[in-house]
C-alpha cells in the first residue's frame, strides 16, 4: 500500500494478483470453523503398544495404514495414543497435514473421505495442471480428487455432481445400487453469486461412477437408455389417472407433470451442485508462499 | 532356459526342515533369486531361509506355486497397485483366511523374501481388517489397548467431523 519509496516486491507482487472474488466454493463454507481437525494439537504420551499390529516393523505399518481410506484413517487415529502416533508419523499424512488441511477439511466435511487415500490427495495436489485441458488449475473436485480448472469443472458433464433422482432418470440405477458410488454430502450454504443459501444436507453422486453402474447394470448404452424411457414413460402413464383424480375430488395436492425424458438443466457456472464438491487451493498459496493453496470444489 | 522349470531347489527354514520345490517358484522371492544367481549351481547347496519357520514358508511357497506363472513386475505398477485398494484376487483372499498371528507371520516372511506382491496382498488385507470399522471394533481386532479418556475420545471425534454450530 505505501507509495513513497520503492517497497522491496514481495513474492505476491511478481506473481498474478490475488483476485479480490469469491467463488463460493466448499472451501470458503468456514471450514477451520466447522471442521477444525485435530492434526497436531496433541501431547501424546502412549502407554500400550498396536496390541496384534505391533508385530509388524513400522514402516510396513506405515504401508498398511496408506492403503486406508481417510474416514477410515481418521478413525484409526482414535484407537488410541499410539495409533495417532503412527498415522501422525506416516510420511504422506505428515506432508499433507502440513500443506494441505484445508483440502481433507474439505473431503471429511461432505463425507467423501471413504473413497480417497492419502496417495490419491498428494497426487492431486503435486500437479499444478487441469487433468482435462493441462492449464494451471486451481481447484480440487472433491469425489476422485482430481485436479480441474473453473472452465472444465464448470463446462464438463461429469464435474456436476447428480440427486439420486437424477441418476436414475439418467442412468437407471436405483439407491439400492449406490451404496459403493462415490458420493458427497453438501454442506448447507451459498454456493453462488446469486444463490440463496439452502438448509439442506443434499446427498449428490459421482456422475461418472454412477453412469459406469449404469452400463454394467444395463450392460449397455442403448439398453440404459431404453430403460432410462421406460421408466419415464411409466412416470407419464401414472400421471393421467392421478391428474383426472385430482380434477374430480380436487382434494389432493394437484399432481407434478413428470419430465419425461427431457435432460435436466444444467447452468453451467451458475449451477450451485458444480460448486458444492470443489475446493481451491491457490490463493492462499500465494499469500504464505508454498502451503495451503488448494480450493476444493 | 527350457530346464530352469524342471530345477529344484533345496530350503532350509528357521527350524531346519528341508523343503525341495522348483526352482521357477522360489524365484518369485527376490532374496532366493539372488542367492541362486550368486551361489551358482542351484539344487546342491540348501539355501538357509533363516527368519521363516517351516509352517510359514509351506504357506509362502503355496502362494509362490499359484503365482509362478504371472508377469514379472514392472517398475509401473508398484505405483499402481498403491492406488487400487481394496481389489484382491479371489484365491488370494481365500489365501489370506488364516488367524491373524499368521497373516503377520507371512507378512513378515514376504517382506524379508522380498516378495513385492505377496506382501502387497498381506498389507491389502490388513487394511481391509481396519476399514470403515469403529476405533472399538478396531481395538477388539487387534487387542489393542485404549489409553484416550472417553472425552479426549469423544474431542478428537467431533473435531475430525462437520458440524454447523460451534
Amino acid at each position: 500500500m505505501s507509495t513513497s519509496s520503492e517497497p522491496t516486491p514481495s513474492r505476491a507482487d511478481i506473481t498474478y494478483p490475488q483476485p479480490n472474488k469469491k467463488d463460493n466454493t466448499l472451501d470458503e463454507q468456514k471450514l477451520h470453523r466447522t471442521c477444525p481437525l485435530d492434526v497436531g494439537r496433541h501431547q501424546l504420551k502412549p502407554e500400550y503398544d498396536l496390541g496384534g499390529l505391533d508385530k509388524l516393523p513400522y514402516e510396513l505399518i506405515a504401508d498398511i495404514l496408506a492403503q486406508l481410506d481417510l474416514r477410515s484413517l481418521f478413525d484409526f487415529r482414535r484407537v488410541s495414543q499410539r495409533a495417532m502416533q503412527a498415522v501422525d508419523g506416516m510420511p504422506d499424512f505428515k506432508q499433507i497435514a502440513k500443506h494441505h488441511l484445508t483440502i481433507v477439511r474439505a473431503l471429511l466435511a461432505v463425507e467423501a473421505g471413504t473413497h480417497l487415500s492419502c496417495v490419491n490427495v498428494l497426487e492431486a495436489l503435486k500437479s499444478p495442471n487441469c487433468i482435462h485441458c493441462g492449464d494451471f488449475a486451481g481447484y480440487i473436485y472433491a469425489l476422485n480428487c482430481s485436479r480441474v480448472c473453473f472452465l472444465c469443472f464448470t463446462e464438463r458433464q461429469e464435474y456436476l455432481p447428480l440427486t439420486a433422482l437424477w441418476v436414475y432418470r439418467m442412468f437407471g440405477v436405483d439407491l439400492s445400487h449406490l451404496s459403493s458410488t462415490p458420493r458427497l454430502k453438501c454442506l448447507p450454504g451459498r454456493y453462488s453469486q446469486s444463490d440463496k443459501p439452502g438448509p439442506r444436507r443434499l446427498v449428490l453422486y459421482d456422475a461418472q461412477s454412477a453412469k459406469q453402474m449404469g452400463l454394467a447394470l444395463h450392460g449397455s448404452q442403448a439398453a440404459m437408455t431404453k430403460f432410462a424411457i421406460d421408466a419415464a414413460w411409466q412416470e407419464s402413464k401414472q400421471y393421467k389417472p392421478r391428474f383426472d383424480r385430482w380434477r374430480k375430488t380436487a382434494s389432493a395436492p394437484k399432481p407434478r407433470r413428470p419430465r419425461g425424458e427431457e435432460k435436466e438443466y444444467d447452468g453451467k457456472a451458475s449451477n450451485r451442485r458444480r460448486f458444492m464438491g470443489v475446493a481451491i487451493q491457490s490463493r492462499a498459496f500465494i499469500a504464505q508462499g508454498v502451503d495451503e493453496s488448494i480450493e476444493i470444489v | 532356459m527350457a530346464s530352469e522349470g524342471e530345477q529344484t531347489v533345496k530350503l532350509v527354514s528357521s527350524d531346519n526342515v528341508e523343503i525341495v520345490t522348483e526352482r521357477k517358484v522360489a524365484e518369485r522371492s527376490m532374496l532366493i533369486k539372488n542367492m541362486i544367481e550368486d551361489l551358482g549351481a542351484p539344487g546342491e547347496e540348501p539355501i538357509p531361509i533363516m527368519n521363516v519357520s517351516e509352517a510359514v514358508l509351506r504357506k509362502v511357497l503355496e502362494w509362490c506355486t499359484h503365482h509362478k506363472n504371472d508377469p514379472a513386475p514392472s517398475q509401473d505398477d508398484d505405483a499402481d497397485s498403491r492406488k487400487k485398494t481394496t481389489d484382491i484376487e479371489d484365491w488370494d483372499q481365500k489365501f489370506m483366511q488364516v488367524d491373524q498371528e499368521m497373516l503377520f507371520e507371512i507378512i513378515l516372511a514376504a517382506n524379508y523374501m522380498d516378495i513385492k506382491a505377496l506382501l502387497d496382498v498381506g498389507c491389502k488385507t490388513v487394511a481391509n481388517m481396519i476399514k470403515g470399522k469403529s476405533p472399538e471394533e478396531i481395538r477388539k481386532t487387534f487387542n489393542i489397548q485404549n489409553d484416550f479418556t472417553p472425552e479426549e475420545e469423544d474431542q478428537i471425534r467431533r473435531e475430525n467431523e462437520w458440524a454447523e454450530d460451534r
